[in-house]
């Protein structure tokens, strides 16, 4: 079953065509990747699921509701969490605070509740700070809780935001290129922890550019170009897709 | 009990605990009654100038009119309980109510905007309000004022003497900083700083920024208004003149010399900032005869740039760190 579905979604920023009436899904329990070269509008497309761009034409469906109209936020707490290229880690907070906010959409101390401290409040507080570091542990971070955010290696920082994400506890991970600046033996880490995301019963939305990690993560691939929809099928059949070779694989090896 | 585990585990608890009891010994060594009235100011600004930090420093909206917040509280109280002799804690609680209610129309309408129009909106509101004071003079007295203010009192327990009122308004002071510590070591606390941080990262994480804005906005126009009540049954008369837009400017030193994001550092600010002027009023004029309350205004503006380039966290953590950099370099 297709947990994400998008259809015909046209993005046009002024009269630049980012994404020219696009179809895709991503189906329940997978992991879906979305790869193609730079300029292909795979972050447009993240954009406009997450709801941080409205789409020019189409609609967008999570498990058969229309997102259309709905605010980025909203769309969290419907189930769909995301991490960015740049990171966009709270630089200011510690490791922990970054997870713990994430588990925002997933708490419900009001203004007045938090200012009086009542005693729900209170409690809420300390299970936020217990799922927190339950997500940590689960990318492997548990020691770097109080350590501030920006102190991080990169590499570091990228598993914070998955971890914050995950916080949320979320339908959808939307993971906008998590590999970008890794090294080697990070991205056999990354690999590990996406495997284990998935066995978990989330389903996975992931941009890429590294073609091994796709190959060895990915269910289902989906290949954009110039804002259209080249080729689709599994790791096997897009790899020999003549098509995707000219329009990208083939950049690459030349 | 130990001293040291409790500053370890609860450091708020301890430092509210050392904060009370400095706040108590103060009347018993500072015998002057300037004095005394001046740390009753101290103690009205710093109610003001926390909830400025929790709207400037932690959700990064910039307030150019909360003077005129306070203002309202205090016209609020004092027409009330002056003019038609209601209670002066309801006239309190009536302050609170209508410039909550403002606060809160204006931030429906221009928190959908993401930029800063909240500077530019509050600059206005302060103008308009600061206007009404001294023209609707049937109600306010216009520029000359409202006198006959009663004094606040519980039962026959009237705060009638400085130390009595000392007492009240820190009492206060110490509610209100207990209630900011609240919120910025919770949820909301966090929310409000992955806004400050990114908007964008906020909302893609599930944060309603818009809708956070507004209850900070509505939460620190609170602390305004109250201060203003507390101011006006002190003083027992009011005028325009202490809310206009020169004293929301000094409102925003304080917090900034205090520090933006330093709940502990609003009362050291407002101190700082109000000794300053006293200070300024005594030796502006020796420096440049005929001196005005304009210049004092551009000392201000030239000790908010000092601060912001030398001490961007504030007078209190800026200290903090510059004596714990030269107990380490001594160490080595």
């Amino acid at each position: 079953m297709a947990i994400l579905k998008v259809e015909n979604v046209t993005k046009a920023f002024g009269g630049l065509i980012a994404l020219d009436d696009v179809s895709l899904e991503a189906v329940e329990h997978r992991i879906t990747a979305l790869i193609g070269p730079n300029g292909a509008g795979k972050t447009t497309l993240f954009n406009i699921v997450a709801g941080t761009f409205a789409a020019t034409r189409g609609t967008v469906r999570l498990a058969g509701q229309v997102l259309n109209g709905i605010p980025a936020h909203e769309r969290v707490r419907m189930g769909i969490a995301r991490t960015f290229q740049n990171v966009l880690l709270f630089d200011d907070m510690s490791v922990i605070e970054n997870v713990m906010v994430g588990r925002h959409p997933r708490s419900r101390a009001n203004l007045a509740a938090a200012a009086l401290r009542l005693p729900w409040a209170r409690r809420e507080e300390e299970s936020i700070f217990l799922e927190a570091m339950k997500y940590l542990n689960l990318v492997g971070l548990g020691l770097a809780a109080q350590q501030p955010a920006s102190a991080l290696p990169f590499g570091q920082q990228r598993l914070v935001a998955i971890a914050r994400a995950l916080a949320s506890e979320p339908r959808l991970l939307m993971l906008d290129e998590p590999a970008a600046g890794l090294n080697l033996m990070e991205k056999r880490d990354l690999v590990a922890l996406i495997l284990r995301i998935k066995a978990s019963g989330i389903t996975v939305l992931l941009v890429e550019h590294d073609v091994n990690l796709v190959m060895q993560l990915a269910d289902w691939v989906i290949v954009l170009d110039h804002g259209r929809k080249l080729a689709e099928g599994t790791a096997e059949q897009v790899r020999r897709d003549a098509r995707v070779i000219t329009a990208y694989l083939g950049q690459e090896t030349a | 009990m130990n001293l040291r585990r409790l500053w370890q585990q609860r450091p708020n608890l301890a430092r509210m605990i050392l904060f009370a009891v400095f706040i108590g010994s103060v009347p018993l060594w500072a015998r002057s009654s300037q004095m005394l009235s001046t740390a009753i100011f101290i103690g009205i600004y710093t109610i003001v100038t926390l909830g400025l930090c929790l709207l400037v420093g932690y959700a990064g909206q910039i307030s150019l009119g909360h003077a005129a917040f306070m203002g309202m509280g205090a016209y609020t109280s004092a027409i009330l309980s002056a003019k038609l002799d209601v209670s002066p804690w309801l006239g309190m609680v009536a302050g609170v109510l209508v410039t909550a209610a403002l606060a809160y129309l204006i931030g429906q309408l221009i928190f959908n905007f993401r930029e800063h129009y909240l500077a530019l909106a509050t600059l206005g509101l302060g103008i308009i309000v600061f206007l009404v004071f001294g023209e609707v003079r049937g109600l306010t007295g216009g520029a000359s004022g409202l006198r006959g203010v009663p004094r606040l009192a519980v039962g026959n327990f009237v705060f009638d003497a400085d130390i009595k009122y000392y007492y009240l308004v820190w009492a206060f002071v110490l509610v209100f900083i207990g209630v900011a510590l609240n919120v910025v070591n919770s949820r909301i606390g966090r929310a409000l700083r992955a806004i400050r941080s990114s908007e964008l990262a906020a909302n893609s994480i599930g944060i309603d920024s818009s809708r956070y804005k507004l209850q900070i906005l509505v939460l620190s126009v609170i602390f305004a208004s109250v201060a203003g009540s507390l101011y006006v049954h002190y003083m027992r008369f009011v005028s325009p003149d202490p809310f206009n837009f020169g004293a929301s400017v000094r409102l925003i030193v304080m917090a900034a010399v205090g520090g933006l994001a330093s709940v502990w550092g609003a009362p050291f600010g407002v101190a700082a900032v109000l000794l300053l002027t006293e200070l300024l009023r005594k030796a502006l004029p020796l420096v440049i005869p005929n001196a005005s309350g304009e210049h004092t205004v551009i000392a201000y503006g030239i000790i908010l740039i000092l601060i912001m380039v030398f001490m961007p966290e504030g007078l209190t953590s800026g200290l903090v760190r510059a004596v714990r950099w030269r107990s380490s370099k001594l160490r080595t």
